[in-house]
């Protein structure tokens, strides 16, 4: 990761590394904006090919093959939304930036890949890697040619939850679904800060084996997301559902953890336009690998 | 048929569940005509093909069980 963020920056004009880097103590290393918004860091769309591909192989360091998959089609989305919108909001695919904060190989750095529906932060602590924020978001969440989706980034992460609700027993179901109508975004939305949210739900330790099995592929999804050494733990999840159960309609779930939170939403009338984030409540920004270095235990 | 068992039809199963109800849980109409025709019951399973598609609200897929259905 040090490498691929010191490549990058090589890659880049004086001018344009200038617009690329910030302090580590800068305000805005700890940032979560997934709407089309301003944000830190030098555009995509300002950078020479050699740049753009730098940039690409620090976001792969953080993301596993299939996540960077989901990633590159969100941001092919970005070109299919505008011209849904009738090309009115100038939206476009290299509308995307990367910032890094501290030079890479310090104590502490840290960078972020972002834009609309997509935000990657990664803070490194004394070489240990915090792994959070990772949010991706779809706007279609699904485009269909003859009943059959040409995209759908996000697929697994709506159907797996759908089963485990298909499957659990009622009477654990109704524990579940702690709400009738889903919220129009995830709980935790575009701020620094994850926290754990109420209520939680039905506990893993309440399901049937064929059910648990279940959740923990839909958690798998989503620490699949990021290399295996940074995943954080799955102690204690409970999963809880809010809206209805059917496919094209608003609806949202999240799991937590010990020092995990997970939430997926889709809150348009019509059920496509998914978001989608994997925080740790006690880790993000690296807070608690920046705790154990000032305290002298990293 | 059989390019449809996939993983997850496969998953489907292993809970108690049939192709069928995987067909309907995809909104597979295709599917779920063919599974139909080659005498899948609606009612098999648990959640059964019918009991998944009510629990979704998927009405095109509960008529297809009730209109090719036995």
């Amino acid at each position: 990761m040090d490498g691929e963020a010191r490549a990058f920056l090589s890659a880049l004009s004086d001018g344009q590394r200038a617009e690329a880097t910030r302090d580590f103590g800068d305000d805005r290393r700890r940032w979560l904006e997934y709407r089309p918004a301003p944000r830190p860091g030098l555009s995509l769309a300002a950078m020479a090919g050699d740049a753009r591909k730098a940039a690409h192989r620090l976001l792969a360091t953080a993301l596993t093959p299939p996540a960077y998959a989901q990633a590159m089609a969100v941001i092919a989305l970005e070109e299919v939304l505008d011209r849904r919108e009738g090309w009115r909001n100038g939206r476009h695919s290299e509308d995307y930036r990367v910032v890094v904060f501290g030079r890479p190989g310090d104590d502490r750095w840290a960078w972020r890949y972002e834009g609309h529906h997509l935000s990657v932060t990664m803070t490194v602590v004394d070489g240990v890697v915090s792994p959070a924020p990772v949010f991706l978001g779809a706007n279609p969440a699904r485009v269909d040619v003859a009943g059959r989706p040409v995209l759908r980034p996000l697929a697994v992460e709506e159907d797996l939850a759908r089963e485990l609700l298909l499957a659990m027993r009622p009477e654990v179901r109704d524990r579940a679904v702690v709400a009738g109508r889903a919220p129009y975004d995830i709980r935790s939305g575009p701020r620094p800060s994850g926290g754990r949210r109420g209520p939680a739900g039905v506990h893993r330790g309440e399901l049937r084996p064929a059910e648990r099995e279940l959740l923990d592929r839909l958690v798998g999804v989503y620490l699949g997301r990021i290399p295996e050494a940074v995943r954080p733990g799955t102690g204690n999840l409970r999963f809880a559902w809010e809206g209805p159960p059917g496919p094209g309609t608003r609806h949202y779930y999240r799991i937590q953890g010990d020092d995990l939170l997970i939430e997926y939403d889709n809150t348009t009338d019509d059920g496509n336009h998914a978001h989608t984030v994997l925080r740790r409540p006690d880790g993000e920004f690296g807070e608690d690998l920046l705790a154990a270095h000032h305290a002298g235990r990293l | 048929v059989a390019e449809e068992l996939d993983a997850d039809t496969i998953a489907f199963a292993h809970r108690g569940q049939t192709a069928l109800a995987a067909a309907v849980f995809r909104r597979s109409a295709p599917s779920v005509i063919t599974l139909l025709a080659a005498g899948a019951d609606p009612a098999d399973g648990s959640p059964s093909a019918l009991e998944t598609a009510r629990f979704f609200g998927l009405t095109e897929m509960a008529e297809l069980l009730v209109t090719h259905g036995r």
